[in-house]
């Protein structure tokens, strides 16, 4: 029999999956990214329906209990996926900021060219 | 030496026209960075000269600067004086630093008296600033945040600052050091006309966190 936290657990691995479909269809995410996201809420489902066939794992980790296993396997996902963003925020702060000042000094490239055919 | 006067400007129109007015009388050129100013600093500004380029959005004093000194290094500058348009500085200190530069010197630092008008959280925060890169990049600057700074286009090539904000200011003095350019001080006037511009606290610690990542560069 389901308990009602793990009714909890499965609802919102659902709806998580679900948001990774949206954004597969409106085509913010590719293929690659929405097959990973399936598959690791279905571990999390696999892990809380049948958390003997997994107590193994966590054992042979020195964890004695499951959940100790899930939150530390939460915790390196969340670290690696912050670490991964803020390298992607950086390089995009990077290149609008190229952007934004090549446009400021358009101008000037356009004024030095035609300086520079006027000299020829 | 052709010098220009690279000043970066943001929401500054109540300022900006009485310091380009006074720049104007020394008879240097002038090139001001609005950036991403939503008030009438563009359109003070190009009363003055004809250099002013504008950043579509604000992206910080490091990087008005460093469009500034590109720009003008494209119109032929071989040296350049960096001035704030908040009217901090006093266009009649110009020619201290023309005078370091012509004298040899690739970086010229300007330092305000701290022991008259400067605030005092300002003061021990910069102080404080000193000391660690004193420590870490062997070049001792009385007044790091000082924003009234000069350096020659070779000084510039080898500088070239990453940094976007306020942190500029102590990135220029740590290069300076790390790439032993030939640098000096000279005195410089101040006047602080709002007490709630400056550095916030946040601004500060920032800094700080800056200068370990200037070490490891």
């Amino acid at each position: 029999m389901i308990l009602g936290l793990q009714f909890i657990a499965v609802l919102f691995a659902l709806i998580m999956v679900y948001l990774a479909y949206v954004n597969y269809k409106r085509g913010e995410i590719s293929r690659v990214e929405v097959a990973i996201w399936v598959l690791a809420w279905a571990v999390a489902v696999s892990m809380v329906l049948f958390p003997n066939t997994f107590r193994g794992i966590a054992q042979a980790f020195f964890i004695s209990r499951l959940l100790d296993l899930m939150i530390l396997g939460g915790f390196v996902l969340v670290i690696i996926m912050v670490a991964m963003a803020y390298i992607r925020t950086r390089k995009i702060e990077k290149k609008l900021e190229d952007l934004i000042r090549k446009e400021a000094l358009k101008n000037l490239n356009r004024k030095n060219e035609k300086r520079t055919k006027a000299q020829k | 030496m052709k010098i220009f006067v690279v000043v970066p400007a943001y929401n500054e129109e109540k300022r900006i026209g009485g310091v380009l007015s006074k720049l104007k009388n020394t008879g240097q050129r002038v090139v001001v960075v609005d950036d991403g100013s939503k008030d009438k600093t563009l359109k003070i500004s190009k009363n003055y000269t004809p250099y002013v380029f504008r950043h579509g959005v604000n992206l910080g004093k490091g990087a008005a600067l460093k469009t500034g000194c590109e720009a003008a290094f494209s119109l032929g500058a071989e040296a350049i004086i960096l001035m704030d348009s908040d009217g901090q500085h006093k266009a009649s200190d110009l020619p201290l630093f023309i005078k370091a530069l012509e004298d040899g010197y690739s970086v010229v630092f300007g330092s305000r008296n701290m022991s008259y008008g400067v605030p005092l959280v300002r003061y021990l925060g910069n102080k404080m600033v000193s000391i660690m890169v004193s420590a870490l990049f062997g070049i001792y600057a009385s007044d790091i945040l000082c924003g009234f700074k000069a350096m020659t286009k070779s000084a510039y090539k080898k500088i070239k600052w990453v940094s976007r904000g306020y942190s500029v200011e102590t990135e220029i003095v740590a290069m300076t050091g790390q790439y032993k350019l030939k640098n000096c001080e000279v005195p410089i006037q101040t006047v602080y006309y709002d007490k709630f511009k400056g550095l916030t606290i946040e601004q500060g610690l920032g800094i700080l966190l800056d200068i370990i990542r200037f070490r490891l560069k």
